[in-house]
């Protein structure tokens, strides 16, 4: 475990050392501060709705967008400079290799997610006095997603180039909100081109299953919806069960790989 | 003889490009290395040497062969306890500073914090980089990161050292420093292998030798073994009032040359013209021998008859 955490670390080391996660940080920040001033040009008393739907939106797309960035090189990065080399000449298996580094970079998005969520309750002060912790259940929403995607970016980094990682990813990221339609859009096609094979059921309900929309809490809650019990539960189980499936791809991937 | 690794029947494969054909880099690669002993793997670029080091550590998987490090396998844990890695032209972590970067590798044997502690300050003593260690590697220049390279690679106090291209990057001063870390290795009853095109450090450094052409071994046992001390050609330095007339019977054998201040007579087949028939012919031309330097055959020799031989 001490391997891992040590890599782990280094991973945490090497992100919070890079410019780009500051400047990323502080576009989020001004994102933030910015549904403060978009609150103030609305009519209808509508404010505080806006500063939490665009302050959440703002935490959801940069914890999205360094989650991808950096996620994709997690492993690709380090074959393509060598470093891996000495990594591996250690007593580091590369199933703890894979693990460190996707529980260094998920602890940066937790940090992240946790700086942005400080930066949003600082906002909504303006407007309430009251802090709404509720809002945390959103945003623990988004955390359980950013690890997903990261788990995601990890599979595709452990063979091919990040730029290929960020498609594929991204990709995959678009199909698990839009799982829904795109089930639809199967079945609707081939009753149109009149199959009615047990095939396109399986297809659809496999793509219905990726379903990443779960996650997107945040308009229920800002319109006073409710997030039934248990909920959460059922919500990290599944995310869970994505993580464990791709950090084990990942592995299978990784361990036959030639690092040349 | 106990061995530190035995190499067997080595072969790999690589696609270079994902429409052709694989082609092969290593053809039944055997070698072993002994205990407490300096051995060279060598050849020239694009020999195979890299991708025997990768082989033999894992990070490629051979098709046909097997590897075996104190009599065990790498994938015993224990085993990477016992090796020291220095991979040829890494890029280290560059946004740490020397300390944290041996501190990692440190945490990585799972080293306790005294102990770790201990070995940074006596490796970055040893490779000369004290003064540096609070500085973070982005800055540190190439000669340095080679050093610091060398330092991670010690931090396990391994009992086997293998080195890719140590001298790489280095002047002669850091040269001469990496070669005494490595004769040092050796005092404290360590094996070393080293890879390298330098020839000259690999004869200087080793007692074995490996030589790779085209993934093949050419040559492999201790150098004085595979460099054969055969004296191929002597040059003699003389000075004589006229010029000397060369006996019919040395014509094709020698050549001369005439300087205003000197000549030289090279004796190129030194085993047929011996030095007491060049003496004696000196004498008869009154001319007076300043200087022999007989000339031995090297490993680059060896390298470059292999690779005009094609194996």
């Amino acid at each position: 475990m001490s391997k891992i955490l040590a890599l782990a670390g280094n991973t945490y080391r090497e992100a919070i050392r890079q410019k780009v996660l500051y400047s990323l940080l502080f576009f989020s920040f001004v994102m933030i501060v910015a549904s403060y001033f978009l609150a103030q040009l609305s009519v209808g008393g509508v404010f505080e709705k806006i500063v939490k739907d665009v302050g959440l939106f703002s935490v959801f797309f940069f914890g999205i967008f360094i989650s991808i960035t950096m996620g994709v090189s997690l492993v690709f990065k380090e074959v393509d400079r060598r470093t891996i080399y000495t990594i591996l000449s250690k007593p580091v298996s590369r199933f703890e290799f894979v693990l460190g580094k996707y529980l260094g970079l998920t602890f940066v998005v937790l940090i992240e997610t946790v700086l942005m969520m400080i930066a949003f309750y600082i906002v909504l002060a303006f407007y309430t006095p009251h802090i709404q912790w509720v809002l945390l259940k959103s945003a623990y929403l988004m955390f359980v997603e950013f690890c997903i995607i990261i788990a995601i970016c990890l599979v595709f980094s452990s063979y091919s180039s990040s730029l290929m990682s960020s498609l594929f990813a991204f990709s995959l990221f678009v199909l698990g909100h839009l799982s829904d339609s795109f089930a639809k859009v199967i079945l609707s096609m081939a009753k149109k081109m009149e199959i009615s094979s047990n095939m396109v059921y399986v297809a659809a309900d496999l793509v219905e299953f990726f379903n990443l929309d779960m996650y997107i809490v945040h308009t229920k809650i800002v319109h006073g919806m409710l997030i039934p019990p248990g909920y959460l539960w059922k919500a990290t189980l599944y995310g869970l069960a994505w993580i464990v499936l791709c950090l084990i791809l990942s592995m299978l991937m990784f361990r036959r790989k030639d690092l040349k | 003889m106990s061995y530190v690794l035995e190499v067997k029947n080595l072969h790999k494969t690589f696609k270079t490009d994902f429409w052709k054909p694989k082609v092969k880099i290593l053809h039944d690669v055997s070698f072993y290395v002994e205990e407490n002993s300096i051995c060279g793997l060598v050849g020239p670029n694009g020999a195979g040497k890299t991708t025997i080091i990768k082989s033999i550590l894992d990070f490629v998987h051979p098709e046909q062969g097997t590897v075996s490090f104190f009599g065990s396998s790498i994938h015993d844990a224990k085993v990477k306890e016992k090796i020291g890695y220095l991979p040829e032209q890494a890029y280290y972590y560059e946004y740490l500073t020397g300390y944290e970067f041996l501190s990692f590798y440190g945490n990585l044997f799972g080293l306790s914090k005294k102990e770790k502690n201990k070995r940074i300050t006596h490796l970055l003593q040893q490779v000369g980089l004290s003064h540096a260690a609070d500085r973070k590697l982005r800055n540190y220049s190439k000669g340095m990161l080679q050093r610091i390279g060398i330092a991670q690679s010690l931090i396990n106090d391994p009992q086997f050292v293998i080195l890719d291209e140590p001298m790489t990057g280095l002047d002669p001063i850091g040269r001469k420093e990496i070669r005494d870390i490595i004769f040092d290795l050796k005092k404290q009853g360590k094996t070393v292998l080293v890879c390298s095109h330098i020839l000259s450090d690999i004869e200087y450094l080793c007692d074995h030798v490996i030589l790779i052409v085209h993934g093949k071994v050419k040559a492999f046992g201790q150098i004085k073994e595979v460099v054969q001390p055969n004296v191929h050609r002597i040059d003699y330095y003389f000075n004589a009032l006229k010029p000397p007339v060369v006996p019919k019977h040395w014509e094709g054998k020698i050549e001369m040359k005439t300087f205003p201040n000197k000549n030289i007579l090279y004796v190129l087949e030194p085993e047929e013209i011996t030095f007491e028939q060049v003496i004696a012919w000196f004498d008869e031309c009154d001319a007076k021998i300043d200087a022999m330097v007989p000339h031995k055959d090297s490993l680059e020799d060896l390298m470059v008859q292999s690779l005009k031989e094609g194996v």
